[in-house]
């Protein structure tokens, strides 16, 4: 909210530097987020009087003005067409005055010397109007503008957090400025409104018939005013606090507003049927048209302001159009309600449609301030508009809301912020707040004042006085704690998994968890996806059931950045539907490797393939569970390349998939081909994990022997590997395939698989002998069971 | 047979020997060369049959003579070994390399993301101040992310909080880490000491707002907990982040499941409190936001709130990570995972 530093001063009665008023309240919880000066760089620019106008020889806009200053005349060359005539009070900017980033200087206009320029409130930035100068009614020539207008000024915008109401206005703020200073509150009053003519009551009748949602509506009657401009003064505080002036009595029940706190409505008396307020809920489907020209439907949950006839508001929230003040209007009723909070806000939400009014009156404002609110508004309007009030006010209060009552033990504050402070200063600070405090210091009962809706019990005291006393001064005390073994499975699950997937050589990315449906469908995932309700944007519509999906986008963009080679990994929760009132979340890690393998200098240059993400995913698996996975064959996986990938098993579970990318998945993303891709159940690794056991160290030579076997040209090579370590374990610790072949020398159907087998004995050295008795035992072995031949 | 051929044809060969190893440089050549007269097939191994027919008196000399000639051999290939070995590594010590080709990095170096980095050591300055951690779901019902936290139906605090929804007004992207306050209280006997890390979400995307980014969550209830305790344990927290010389302050705030509730800042980590671009000159960088559990809190989750009191604390990672490592233009570089700019960071 912007608020005005001069006015929270006069209604405070203090007079700080505005920096440091700033400061104080931003340290007693209304964070000043931004401090401006207004009324400032007019130097130069004075109030002058009209000599005389005559027309200008060459142009008919213009006129040729000599104004008195007060340093004597000045001939300025003017094109405004409210110009006064001999005798008006204008606004001159002299030779050294900058308006608007300009410069003034005496120069040529149009052939005349003009020593000057007759300024327009849109000029100095000190109102919205830019169609004539500014013409004043009273002011003495030669004074400065700032001074005569009482333009300087600091507007701070507060950022007033929801639980503070009484705060969006400025009395509010003024309290706390008051009680931060050591002031008693005690604004300035203003001369009740004149009266005249019969009671208000009896001019008008008021009936609330729902008294839950509307428990007070007050109403003052104003006759036989003039609508017409507000003063200067009215105008610029308004400005100045980003509110558009539009006229007299308008501007009356916003500037009570930015004052109390309370929301007015203005209702031209004449045209309300009755005249008569009927304060209902709407019937469903009943429409009105508001204040800005739009056509309103309502529910039966919203609740309107009726006159003997039909709606003309929508309580707390906007006037209607019907109702308006015109520039004929002679006659006003004020509203001033309360309205309970939580419906405006539904009826606010509903229509979407926020306003001043339905902001204040959501978060609540004081129930018990509108007869006094009424006489203020009446007063002012009087003030601007002149007529007369009637006596009295319409005030029905079918529901009375009376102020909290709250035991406050003193003690418990230490209690609860670890230091203490004197009784005597807490009762002092609860009666600055507008609180009635009474009892002995131990135990105080405290009468909180109804626009402190926020304050209910005893801790809302506690954080009364701490506020305002400003929590810098409270003491550090680290707590004891009774240090346990710290448990923290999920995001040790988590850790681990990315330190790993880091040291096998990737780089970790944290991707949005929403990704676009059509992302999602790319991958084929048929499964029941979680959408969002009010998604940003359809690209950001739905929870991913696969890292992958975010992975692919990543990978997408870095082509688009023209970084061709890829390799990044997530560990992340994937969402899944199953029916329960929350999502199954699963915490997964995934890899995609494409793109071109960075190779050392002189390397044939190659992409990622399946091998690339099986040492990946064997060496993650081994590492992160202890185990090495089975690997099954899988065409099923729609993301993944038919005869390039597999489920990876543990003790016959599935703990994730891999496999090179479908080429589809890859030409719909406009990708090259060579990209592979693994994705892992951690909650499935973790719950299979193997502690580490440490291997017999065998003290003794290994011996190594070679074989090359020719085998059928589709022969896996895992099963003769399996084979030749069986047969002769536990002596054969190692087998390596070291070399695969075909072409010439070997016939078309077949290949030819190089094997080297490491055996070593735990007990003893073995002799060359018994190594080639094991080592032609094995290639038997594979002979018989593969048909393999030694090449 | 005559001992002295048999002592001059062993000499013959011992300097025969000699000469042929001059020319090896290969230590395969130069043992087959031994072997070639030392070996089983060898000419001193086939000289040395003869000598059953030396007549005795003569066969202690012959025999000194074979040994002298084995010794001979054996030396000089020894001294050959040796030669060779030291001219290898002579060799070697001249091969230079080009320190300017690239190493070997078949995948690059493999990092972690900041904000796992900023996290993780985050977690680790906790867990040595004795917090466990704890962890809950990412998308909540209202009653853990509102209603239990005391945000009432219908009230304004809610817009606090912009809402991803799942299921409009029942499910939802959790908005803060806070829910998990309430699964740990629900679910874990007192004291309860935790900090609970991870994504929250809100509708809000510009230059300066993610619709995901990172929260720690802290939270401790026990008997006699108050604001102090509140402080020292978030001011420890900045010295092992910041640095010792960081101050902090406390600007009492809003938050409906605190009371009373202060947002902390830090002075600047930059220019130290004089004013600059990073604190919009200020001299403060606003870091997260804390205060004592309301009362409506406890009492929700059964604890009775006149026995027991607590703190709580939400920290921005993303935030962290900005200040930790300069410049980070944009929250948004975190979740685009531009290789380049993930290659920036260790640990």
């Amino acid at each position: 909210m912007l608020a005005s530093y001069s006015w929270i001063c006069e209604l405070a009665q203090i007079d700080p530097q505005p920096e440091e008023l700033a400061d104080r309240l931003t340290f007693c919880g209304l964070e000043v987020e931004d401090v401006r000066a207004v009324g400032q760089g007019l130097d130069n620019i004075v109030i002058a009087r009209v000599e005389s106008k005559t027309p200008h020889p060459s142009r008919d806009k213009l006129h040729i003005v000599q104004v008195e200053a007060h340093d004597g005349m000045h001939q300025v060359v003017c094109g405004a067409p409210n110009c006064p005539p001999p005798g008006g009070l204008v606004v001159l900017a002299l030779p050294g005055a900058t308006v608007q980033g300009h410069a003034i200087a005496a120069r040529k206009l149009a052939g005349v010397p003009s020593e000057g320029m007759l300024c327009s409130e849109e000029e100095l930035d000190i109102g919205p109007d830019g169609d004539g100068i500014i013409v004043l009614e009273e002011g003495r020539v030669g004074t400065p503008v700032v001074e005569a207008l009482k333009l300087r000024d600091w507007i701070y915008d507060i950022g007033i957090t929801p639980n503070r109401p009484d705060a969006l206005s400025h009395r509010g703020l003024a309290r706390d400025a008051a009680l931060l200073y050591g002031q008693p509150f005690d604004p300035p009053t203003r001369a009740p409104a004149p009266e005249q003519g019969p009671e208000a009551s009896s001019l008008a009748k008021v009936s609330i018939l729902d008294a839950d949602r509307c428990p007070r509506y007050g109403a003052a009657l104003v006759n036989g005013i003039e609508i017409g401009p507000s003063p200067f003064a009215v105008r610029y505080r308004l400005h100045t606090l980003g509110v558009r002036p539009i006229s007299n009595v308008v501007d009356v029940t916003n500037l009570i507003m930015l004052e109390y706190g309370q929301p007015l409505h203005a209702f031209d008396l004449d045209r309300l049927a009755g005249p008569e307020i009927v304060v209902r809920r709407a019937r469903d489907k009943e429409t009105m048209s508001t204040l800005d020209d739009i056509e309103r439907t309502f529910t039966d949950d919203d609740l309107l302001i009726c006159d003997g006839a039909r709606a003309v508001a929508v309580a707390g929230v906007m006037g209607g159009l019907d109702t308006e003040i015109e520039p004929t209007t002679k006659n006003v009723l004020l509203e001033c309600a309360y309205f309970q909070p939580s419906g405006v806000r539904r009826t606010s939400k509903r229509l979407k449609l926020s306003s001043e009014s339905s902001y204040r009156f959501e978060r609540g404002v004081d129930p018990n301030m509108v007869p006094q609110v009424l006489e203020a508004a009446a007063s002012l309007t009087t003030a601007l508009a002149g007529g007369a009030k009637a006596p009295g006010v319409i005030d029905c209060y079918p529901q009375q809301i009376k102020p909290l009552s709250i035991e406050f033990r003193t003690g418990r504050f230490e209690q609860l912020m670890g230091y203490t402070v004197p009784p005597t200063e807490m009762k002092n600070i609860l009666v600055g707040i507008g609180a009635r405090v009474e009892g002995s210091d131990t135990t105080l009962t405290v009468q909180v004042p109804t626009s402190r809706p926020d304050i209910e019990r005893e801790v809302d005291l506690i954080e009364e006085i701490a506020r305002i006393r400003g929590l810098n001064d409270v003491p550090s005390v680290l707590p004891h704690l009774q240090c346990i073994a710290p448990d923290r499975p999920q995001f040790e699950m988590a850790r681990r998994a990315k330190i790993l997937l880091a040291a096998l050589g990737l780089s970790e990315a944290v991707s949005y968890s929403f990704v676009s449906k059509s992302m999602l469908e790319a991958f084929g995932v048929d499964e029941a996806v979680v959408p969002l309700a009010n998604p940003l944007s359809a690209e950001r519509g739905s929870m991913r059931t696969t890292l992958l999906a975010g992975l692919a986008e990543n990978y997408k963009r870095a082509q688009t950045r023209f970084i061709s080679t890829f390799n990044q990994f997530e560990v992340a929760n994937t969402f899944h539907d199953v029916g329960n009132e929350l999502p199954q979340e699963v915490l997964r890690a995934a890899a995609l490797v494409a793109g071109p393998v960075e190779n050392w200098v002189g390397q044939a240059e190659r992409s990622y393939d399946f091998y690339d993400v099986k040492g990946l995913a064997m060496g993650f698996v081994r590492e992160y569970a202890g185990w090495v996975p089975v690997l099954e064959p899988t065409d099923d996986i729609p993301y993944l390349h038919p005869k390039r990938a597999c489920r990876i098993l543990i003790d016959g579970a599935e703990v994730g998939v891999m496999g090179e990318l479908h080429p589809s998945i890859l030409n719909g993303l406009k990708l090259p081909r060579g990209a592979a891709a693994m994705e892992l159940s951690l909650d499935e690794l973790q719950r299979r994990y193997r502690r580490s056991k440490v291997v017999p160290l065998s003290e003794y030579p290994p011996m190594a022997r070679d074989v090359a076997l020719l085998v059928g040209a589709h022969q896996d090579a895992g099963p003769l590997n399996e084979a030749l370590l069986t047969t002769c374990a536990p002596l054969a610790k190692e087998v390596r395939l070291f070399d695969v072949y075909r072409g010439k020398g070997i016939a078309e159907d077949q290949k030819s698989l190089a094997f080297s087998i490491i055996y070593r004995s735990d007990e003893r050295t073995l002799t060359d002998e018994e190594v080639d008795q094991l080592h032609q035992r094995a290639i038997a072995q594979v002979a018989k069971q593969f048909g393999a031949v030694i090449r | 047979m005559d001992p002295a051929e048999i002592i001059a044809r062993l000499d013959d060969l011992g300097r025969q020997f000699e000469a042929r190893l001059e020319a090896l440089d290969q230590e395969q050549a130069i043992r087959a060369c031994q072997a070639a007269y030392l070996g089983g097939k060898g000419e001193v191994t086939a000289l040395r049959k003869l000598i059953k027919q030396v007549e005795p008196a003569a066969r202690k000399t012959v025999g000194q003579a074979f040994n002298q000639v084995k010794e001979r051999i054996t030396h000089a290939t020894g001294v050959a070994l040796q030669r060779l070995k030291e001219s290898e590594e002579r060799a070697y010590l001249e091969q230079p390399v080009d320190l300017t080709l690239p190493g070997r990095q078949p995948r690059g170096i493999g990092r972690l993301h900041p904000i796992s980095i900023v996290m993780h050591d985050i977690v680790d300055i906790f867990v040595s101040m004795g917090f466990d951690v704890a962890s809950g779901p990412e998308i909540e019902t209202d009653y853990y992310n509102f209603a239990a936290l005391n945000f009432p139906a219908d009230h304004p605090a809610r817009d606090m909080q912009d809402t991803l929804f799942i299921k409009e007004g029942k499910t939802l992207l959790r908005t803060h880490t806070s829910p998990v306050q309430i699964r740990t209280l629900l679910k874990r006997p007192l004291p309860v000491q935790i900090v609970a890390p991870g994504a929250v979400y809100r509708r809000d995307d510009d230059p300066t707002h993610s619709p995901m980014f990172f929260q720690i969550e802290g939270l401790l209830v026990d008997e006699g907990v108050t604001f102090a305790h509140l402080r020292g344990t978030l001011e420890t927290f900045i010295h092992k982040v910041f640095g010792k010389d960081v101050t902090l302050r406390f600007r009492p705030s809003f938050f409906p499941f605190t009371e009373p509730s202060a947002e902390v800042d830090i002075q600047c980590i930059s220019c130290k409190g004089s004013g600059c671009r990073l604190c919009s000159h200020t001299g403060w960088l606003e870091i997260l936001g804390s205060g004592m559990v309301d009362p409506n809190v406890l009492e929700e989750v059964g604890i009775d709130s006149e026995r027991y009191t607590g703190f709580a604390f939400g920290l921005g990672v993303d935030r962290v990570a900005m200040l930790r490592y300069e410049g980070i233009g944009t929250i948004k570089l975190f979740y685009e995972n531009d290789p380049r700019f993930l290659g920036c960071f260790r640990s």
